[in-house]
C-alpha cells in the first residue's frame, strides 16, 4: 500500500512516527493490536505510519504485523532540507513534520481520540499503552496524556534537574517527563495543536516534543500522565553536551516565547495519574561519580570566565566552593541550582553570551548537579529518589520570585 | 642680446605653456572620475542600505554574536559600517582612476604610488577585523567543546586556537601589505611547522609514558561521551 | 468588508504604549540634515527594543512650514525632505512586522493658505462652491466670542485677503485659514483623505484641533454640537470600510467638555486628558495629591470601547490653559521663572528641565502615566531625558535632534551642522555628549533601561490599560495611593510625590488576606490585615504592588 494522504474516518487513530530504520515496529503494533483488541473496538480503529519517503518492506510489514483486525493507512510527509543539516538529540530529522502529518490524518478522520508513538520505543510498547493513552480520552476526562516511564535515578537526569522542575514551575504543569514522544489527545487538543503557526520554524525538531507538552499546559487543557514501566530510548545520537544544549535551548525558548504568560502564573494545573505506579527494574547502569566530579571540578576551572558573563558573582563563588569540596561533602543546594537555571534561561534570553557557548557551558554545571544528586542518593530506596525529586522541584518553585525579578529588571543582572 | 633673451623668455613661456597643454586634460580627467566616483559611492552607499535593512543584517549581525563590531564603533549599526566602507572604498578606487589619468612622470607619481597601495591597506583591515572576530569565536568554541570532552588542556588549547588563528591572520595582513615577502612565507611556514613538529616531539618523546598510559586507560574505559546512559 | 487594520483587537489602543516623534527630527537617513522615514525606519529596532506598540508621526504633509507641518498644502502627499509614499508605505509596513501601529495627524480644521483649495477659494466668486471651503466674511466682527489662541502672535481670528477681498477665519495663526465644516464638499474631501492613508495602512488619526471645527454666531465656536455630527459622520465612514483603527481628538477642554467627542462610543475612540496632565506637574511641585485626585474625581465615565490617551510632555508647549489663573501663575513661578519659556499660554520645556533633571521627579511621574487610567504617550527623547533649547522660537526648542550618541550632530546626520533643520542641544547638562541613547543603552541602569522595564511591566499587566481606578484617601495628602482593578487582578499604586521621605497609612482592610507583590522585584511584603497598612516611601518613590490572593 503506498502512502496515501486520505485517512478512512476512525473512532481511534494510533499514529506511529519514526519508522524509518527501526527494527522494533513489529513488536511495538503487536502490542497495540493486543491492546485495541483489549481496551478499544478494533473495527473502529486505524494505525496510521508517517512515512517521508516509501521506505521498502515498511507497510508490508505494518500489514503484516496488524493483521486485517486494524486497518493500516500511511501519510507522507516531507522532511525540510534545512533540517536535514542538524541532527536533534532524538535522531529523528524531520519528526515534526511527521507528528503534524499524523495529528492532521486523525483530525482529518474525525478520531474522538488520537495517540502516537514512537517507534523507537515501540518495543516498549504494552497493551496498556492503548489503555492509558487512549481510554480516558475517550471517556472524557483528559484532554491530553503524556506518559511517564518508570528510570533508574541517574537516567533522565536533564529531564529531573532542568526540565521536569522549570516546567513545573514556570508553566505551573507537574508532569515528570515534558519531553513527550509519546502522547494521547482529544479532538480539541488536536485542533488547538494544528491550528499553531510553529511547526514550519527552523528547528522545530529539535523542540517539538517540548513545545506539544507547553501548549498543551497553557492552553487549559486536562492533562493526564500515565505511567507505565521501564522503557529503552534509543541512545541519544548525539553526545551530552550537544543534547543537554538542544534541550535547554527549547525549554529556555519556550520560556522566552511565553514570558507573559508564566509571570502572571501562581498555581499549579492538575494533573491526573493514570495507572498504576511503576518502578524501573534491572540493575541500575554504571556511574561513576568520581568523573562525574572531576568534569564539574574541569568545567570550573576552565569555564568561570564564561560562566562570570551569566552568573552574578555570589552564586560563581558557591560554585568555587563546590568545586574544592570533597566528595563527602559535595552538595549542590536545590535552591542554588534552581538559580544557576534561571540565570541561564534569563542569559539566553538576553543573549549576555552567543547562545550556542551559553548552552554548552551548561554541561559541567549540570554534571555537577548529578555528581550531587547521585551521592546524596546512594543506598536510597525509589521513595526516597522520587522525595529528593520533589525537593528539587520546591527548590525551582521557591526561587520563581528570583527568575520573575532578573526577568523584569535585567540590569540589576549582576546584583 | 636683447633678442636673445626674448627669444629664450619665448621658448621657456611656450614649454611651460606646452606642459599645461599636456597636464590639463589628465586634471580634467581626474575631476571627472573623482565626481564620477562621487556619485556612484553614494548610490553604491543606498543600494547597500536598503539590500542590508531588507535582509535584516543589523539583528543577524547582533545574533550571530557580531555586536563586537559595534563595540568598536558605537555611533553606527552593522550595516552602516559596511556601507560606509563600500562608500569608501569606491571614493579612493576612483580617486585612483583619476590619479593613474594624470602623467606620472610629473611629481604626483609618489602620491600615485601612495594611493595605489590604499586598497591593500584596506584589505588588511578588513582581514584584521574578521581575524580577530573569528580567533575569538573559536578560541571560545574550541574551550566549550573541549571541556565538554573532558580534556584538561582545554584552556590552553582555546588560546592555542586563539593565537593559531591570529598569527595566520597576522600573516595574511603582512601578505596583504606586502611586508615581508618571501621572509613572512618562510617565517610563518617556520613556526607553523615547528609548532606542530614541537607538539610531535613532546607527544612522541617527552611524554611517551603518559601518552601510552592514556591511551592503554582509554582502552579500558569507555570514554564518557559514549556512556550509555540516557541523560534526556 | 471593511479593510483589516494590523492589530488583532479592536480595542488594541487600550493596550498600547505611543512614541511621538517628529520625523524630521528622528534619523536622518539621506545625509541631508533633516530626518526622514528612511532614517526612521533605521531606528525601529531600537523603538521595538524599547518596547513601545504604536508610533505617532507628527504631520509629514507637503507644507510651507511656518507651523512646523501643522499647516498642510497637500493632504496626500509626503514633504519631500521627509521622503516619498514608497518610503511611508515601507515605514507603515515595516513597523506593522514588529506589531506596532502607527497613528497620523488628521489636520482638518485648517489648511495651509498655500493650500490649492485656498488658492482656487480666494480667486473663486462669493457662495460657489469652492469659496465656501473656507469661511469668509465682508468684516471682522463675526463670531466676537472667539477666543484668540494663538494670543503672542495673533490679534485677531479675522485677516483681511487682498485676493479674495474679504476677511477669511483662522484660529491658529493667519496663514491657516479654517475649513468650513457647514460645506458637505469639505467633509467629502477629509473622508476622501483619510481613506488614502487608511488604504495604505495607518491605524489610526489624531485628530487636531477638532473642537474649532464649526462657527455659530453668539457662541464661542468650540465643541459646538454640529462639530460632533462632524466627528460621528467621519466615525461612520472608517467603521464601514475600515477594521481596527482609531480616532484620537485632540479638545484641550475640561474633562466633561472631552466627554461629548466619545460620543456614545461612536465618535473618537481616544481623546488627550489635558487638564490631568497639568495638575500632575501642579501636585508634584505642591507635594500635593488633591490637585490630581480632584481633576479625576472631575473626569467623566467613558463608553466602555474609549479610552483617555495620558501624557506628560509633548510637541506643543505644556498649556495652561484649563486652568484657573491662580494654577496658572503658580505654574509659571514653579516651572517657568525663565519668560523665555512661556509661549501663548503655556510654557514650552521638555520633561527633564521641568523636573530639574531630578531623574526620580521623572520616574514618578512616569510611574503614574504608566499606572493611571488611560494610554500613556512618551514624547520622543523622553525616554533619555533629553533637554530643549528656550532660545529656539516658537516650540522648536523642545523637537531638536533625537540625540543618538556623543558624535558630531549627536549622531543624527553626518550632514555638516549648518545644514541641520535645527541645531542640537550641547549644554553641559542636557548635551548630545552627556545625554545620548547610546551610552544609556550601555549604562543598565539608565532612565532608558528604567523607561523600557516600565513599559514592559505595563505590558504585562493589562489592568493599567483596562482596569478600573479607586483613590485610596490617606491621612498625608503627600502620598497619592490608588487601586487598579480587573477581572481577578488588583493592583495597588502608591506615589509620593514629596521630595522627603513619607509614612503612610492604607485602609486596606477590604483586600484583607492579600499579599502585596511589589512588580519590578517581585518581592512580597506583609499580608494585609484588618489594621491600617503601613508604609514608608523613599523621596519621590513609588510602588506597584500586585496583591495575590493565596495560591489555590
Amino acid at each position: 500500500m503506498p502512502p496515501t494522504d486520505v485517512v478512512p474516518p476512525s473512532d481511534v487513530v494510533i499514529g506511529i512516527s519514526g519508522i524509518e530504520g527501526t527494527g522494533a515496529l513489529e513488536a511495538g503494533i503487536e502490542a497495540a493490536r493486543t491492546g485495541i483488541a483489549t481496551y478499544l473496538d478494533a473495527a473502529r480503529t486505524r494505525l496510521v505510519v508517517a512515512e517521508s519517503e516509501p521506505v521498502a518492506g515498511a507497510h508490508e510489514q505494518a500489514d503484516a504485523a496488524a493483521g486485517s483486525r486494524v486497518p493500516v493507512t500511511a501519510v507522507a510527509y516531507d522532511v525540510d532540507s534545512r533540517d536535514l543539516l542538524r541532527l536533534p538529540y532524538h535522531g529523528l530529522p524531520g519528526r515534526a513534520h511527521a507528528l503534524r502529518a499524523l495529528l492532521a490524518a486523525a483530525r482529518d478522520s474525525g478520531a474522538s481520540a488520537c495517540a502516537v508513538i514512537d517507534a523507537s520505543v515501540a518495543h516498549a510498547v504494552t497493551p496498556e499503552h492503548v489503555r492509558w493513552l487512549i481510554r480516558p480520552i475517550l471517556d472524557g476526562q483528559i484532554d491530553f496524556v503524556t506518559p511517564h516511564y518508570a528510570r533508574h535515578r541517574a537516567e533522565g537526569a536533564i529531564t529531573k534537574s532542568i526540565l521536569s522542575p522549570m516546567f513545573r514551575t514556570v508553566f505551573g504543569c507537574p508532569i515528570r517527563q515534558p519531553a513527550v514522544r509519546d502522547f494521547g489527545c482529544s479532538p480539541g487538543a488536536l485542533r488547538h495543536l494544528l491550528a499553531q503557526r510553529v511547526w514550519d520554524e527552523v528547528g522545530r525538531d529539535e523542540s517539538v516534543d517540548i513545545w506539544i507538552t507547553t501548549e498543551a499546559a497553557i492552553s487549559g487543557l486536562r492533562i493526564g500522565e500515565a505511567q507505565f514501566g521501564p522503557a529503552q530510548h534509543a541512545a541519544d545520537a548525539v553526545n551530552l553536551s550537544t543534547a543537554l544544549a538542544s534541550v535547554a535551548g527549547s525549554l529556555f525558548a519556550e520560556v522566552e516565547r511565553r514570558a507573559a504568560h508564566w509571570q502572571r502564573l501562581r498555581s499549579l494545573i492538575p494533573v491526573c495519574l493514570l495507572g498504576p505506579s511503576t518502578v524501573a527494574e534491572g540493575p541500575e547502569p554504571d556511574i561513576d561519580v568520581h568523573w562525574l566530579i572531576e568534569s564539574f571540578q574541569l568545567g570550573f576551572a576552565d569555564l568561570k570566565e564564561v560562566w562570570s558573563e551569566i552568573l552574578p558573582p555570589m552564586a560563581v563563588l558557591e560554585l568555587k566552593t563546590l568545586a574544592q569540596a570533597p566528595v563527602d561533602r559535595f552538595r549542590l543546594d536545590d535552591r542554588s541550582w534552581a538559580r544557576i537555571v534561571y540565570d541561564f534561561a534569563v542569559g539566553y534570553h538576553l543573549q549576555v553570551i552567543r547562545r550556542d557557548h551559553l548552552l554548552g557551558s551548561l554541561a559541567p554545571l549540570y554534571l555537577g548537579w548529578l555528581s550531587s544528586f547521585v551521592l546524596h542518593t546512594q543506598h536510597a530506596s525509589a521513595a526516597a529518589v522520587e522525595q529528593r525529586l520533589e525537593a528539587v522541584g520546591q527548590g525551582f518553585e521557591t526561587e520563581k520570585p528570583y527568575l520573575i525579578s532578573r526577568w523584569r529588571w535585567p540590569e540589576r543582572f549582576r546584583s | 642680446m636683447w633678442n636673445q633673451i626674448i627669444g629664450i623668455m619665448d621658448r621657456a613661456a611656450s614649454q611651460s605653456a606646452e606642459r599645461i597643454a599636456h597636464f590639463l586634460p589628465g586634471v580634467l580627467v581626474l575631476i571627472v572620475l573623482l565626481a564620477a566616483a562621487v556619485l556612484f559611492s553614494i548610490v553604491v552607499r543606498a543600494v547597500l542600505l536598503r539590500v542590508l535593512h531588507g535582509l535584516n543584517f543589523d539583528r543577524h549581525a547582533t545574533h550571530s554574536g557580531f555586536s563586537v563590531l559595534t563595540e568598536w564603533t558605537p555611533a553606527i549599526s552593522p550595516s552602516l559600517l559596511l556601507a560606509r566602507v563600500a562608500q569608501w572604498t569606491v571614493l579612493v578606487l576612483g580617486l585612483l582612476m583619476g590619479l593613474s589619468a594624470l602623467d606620472a612622470t610629473i611629481p604626483t607619481a609618489l602620491a600615485l604610488s601612495v594611493f595605489s597601495y590604499l586598497p591593500n591597506v584596506l584589505g588588511a583591515v578588513v582581514i584584521a577585523v574578521l581575524g580577530d572576530l573569528c580567533a575569538r569565536l573559536f578560541a571560545r568554541t574550541v574551550l566549550i567543546h573541549a571541556v565538554n570532552m573532558h580534556i584538561r588542556s582545554a584552556r590552553l588549547l582555546g588560546t592555542a586556537v586563539r593565537w593559531l588563528v591570529l598569527i595566520l591572520t597576522g600573516a595574511m595582513v603582512l601578505d596583504h601589505l606586502g611586508i615581508g615577502g618571501r621572509i613572512l612565507i618562510v617565517a610563518f611556514a617556520l613556526l607553523f611547522g615547528g609548532i606542530v613538529l614541537a607538539a610531535a616531539l613532546a607527544i612522541g618523546l617527552g611524554s611517551q609514558d603518559a601518552v601510552r598510559r592514556s591511551w592503554e586507560s582509554r582502552a579500558q574505559t569507555p570514554a564518557r561521551d559514549r556512556d550509555t546512559l540516557d541523560h534526556v | 468588508m471593511g479593510y483589516s487594520g494590523s492589530a488583532w483587537d479592536p480595542q488594541w489602543y487600550k493596550d498600547a504604549v505611543v512614541y511621538e516623534l517628529h520625523v524630521k527630527a528622528f534619523f536622518d537617513g539621506n545625509q541631508d540634515g533633516v530626518g526622514d522615514f528612511r532614517g526612521l525606519i533605521e531606528k525601529l529596532d531600537y523603538l521595538q527594543d524599547l518596547g513601545v506598540t504604536c508610533l505617532w508621526l507628527l504631520p509629514f504633509f507637503p507644507s510651507p512650514l511656518r507651523d512646523d507641518g501643522y499647516d498642510v498644502s497637500d493632504y496626500q502627499n509626503i514633504h519631500p525632505s521627509y521622503g516619498t509614499l514608497d518610503d511611508f508605505a515601507q515605514l507603515v509596513k515595516l513597523a506593522h512586522a514588529r506589531r506596532m501601529q502607527v497613528v497620523t495627524e488628521l489636520v482638518i480644521n485648517h489648511t495651509s493658505d498655500q493650500h490649492a483649495w485656498f488658492q482656487r477659494a480666494r480667486t473663486a466668486p462669493a457662495g460657489s462652491p469652492w469659496r465656501d471651503f473656507y469661511v469668509w466674511s465682508d468684516n471682522d466682527r463675526k463670531y466676537p466670542d472667539a477666543r484668540i489662541i494663538f494670543l503672542d502672535s495673533e490679534r485677531s481670528n479675522w485677516s483681511w485677503d487682498t485676493v479674495a477681498q474679504a476677511y477669511y477665519w483662522h484660529r491658529f495663526f493667519h496663514h491657516q485659514p479654517d475649513l468650513n465644516f457647514d460645506n458637505p464638499a469639505v467633509v467629502a474631501e477629509v473622508l476622501r483623505t483619510m481613506d488614502f492613508w487608511l488604504d495604505i495602512g495607518v491605524d489610526g488619526f489624531r485628530l487636531d484641533a477638532i473642537p474649532y471645527l464649526i462657527e455659530r454666531e453668539g457662541t464661542i465656536c468650540e465643541n459646538l454640537p454640529e462639530t460632533f455630527d462632524v466627528l460621528r459622520a467621519i466615525r461612520r465612514h472608517l467603521d464601514t470600510r475600515y477594521e481596527n483603527r482609531m480616532l484620537l481628538a485632540e479638545a484641550n477642554q475640561p474633562p466633561a467638555g472631552v466627554r461629548a467627542y466619545f460620543g456614545d462610543g461612536d465618535a473618537c475612540h481616544m481623546a488627550f486628558h489635558f487638564p490631568l496632565m497639568t495638575r500632575l506637574f501642579i501636585g508634584l511641585h505642591l507635594e500635593e495629591r488633591r490637585p490630581i485626585t480632584d481633576i479625576m474625581n472631575e473626569t467623566p465615565e467613558l463608553p466602555d470601547n474609549c479610552q483617555w490617551a495620558l501624557f506628560l510632555r509633548n510637541h506643543d508647549e505644556l498649556t495652561l490653559e484649563m486652568v484657573t489663573d491662580a494654577e496658572r501663575d503658580y505654574m509659571y513661578l514653579a516651572y517657568s521663572r525663565d519668560p523665555r519659556a512661556r509661549l501663548n499660554l503655556g510654557i514650552r520645556r521638555r520633561l527633564a528641565p521641568l523636573m530639574g533633571n531630578d531623574r526620580r521627579r521623572i520616574e514618578l511621574l512616569t510611574s503614574i502615566l504608566f499606572s493611571f487610567p488611560g494610554t500613556p504617550i512618551v514624547y520622543y527623547g523622553d525616554e533619555i531625558g533629553m533637554g530643549d533649547d528656550v532660545r529656539l522660537g516658537d516650540r522648536d526648542g523642545v523637537r531638536t535632534p533625537m540625540q543618538w550618541n556623543g558624535d558630531r550632530n549627536a549622531g543624527f546626520s553626518s550632514a555638516s551642522p549648518e545644514s541641520l533643520y535645527s541645531p542640537v542641544i550641547s549644554d553641559p547638562i542636557y548635551g548630545y555628549q552627556a545625554v545620548n541613547v547610546e551610552s544609556q543603552r550601555h549604562d543598565h541602569s539608565s532612565l532608558f533601561h528604567w523607561m523600557k522595564n516600565m513599559i514592559g511591566l505595563r505590558k504585562l499587566f493589562t489592568v493599567f490599560g483596562r482596569g478600573t481606578l479607586e483613590f485610596l484617601s490617606p491621612a498625608n495628602t503627600r502620598v497619592l495611593a490608588y487601586l487598579r482593578r480587573r477581572h481577578e487582578d488588583v493592583v495597588l499604586c502608591v506615589a509620593n510625590l514629596s521630595r522627603f521621605a513619607q509614612p503612610v497609612e492604607l485602609d486596606l482592610a477590604g483586600l484583607a488576606g492579600h499579599t502585596p507583590v511589589e512588580m519590578l522585584g517581585y518581592t512580597s511584603f506583609p499580608k494585609i490585615g484588618q489594621t491600617p497598612y503601613c508604609l514608608t516611601l523613599a523621596p519621590y518613590g513609588f510602588y506597584w504592588f500586585e496583591l495575590q490572593r493565596a495560591a489555590d
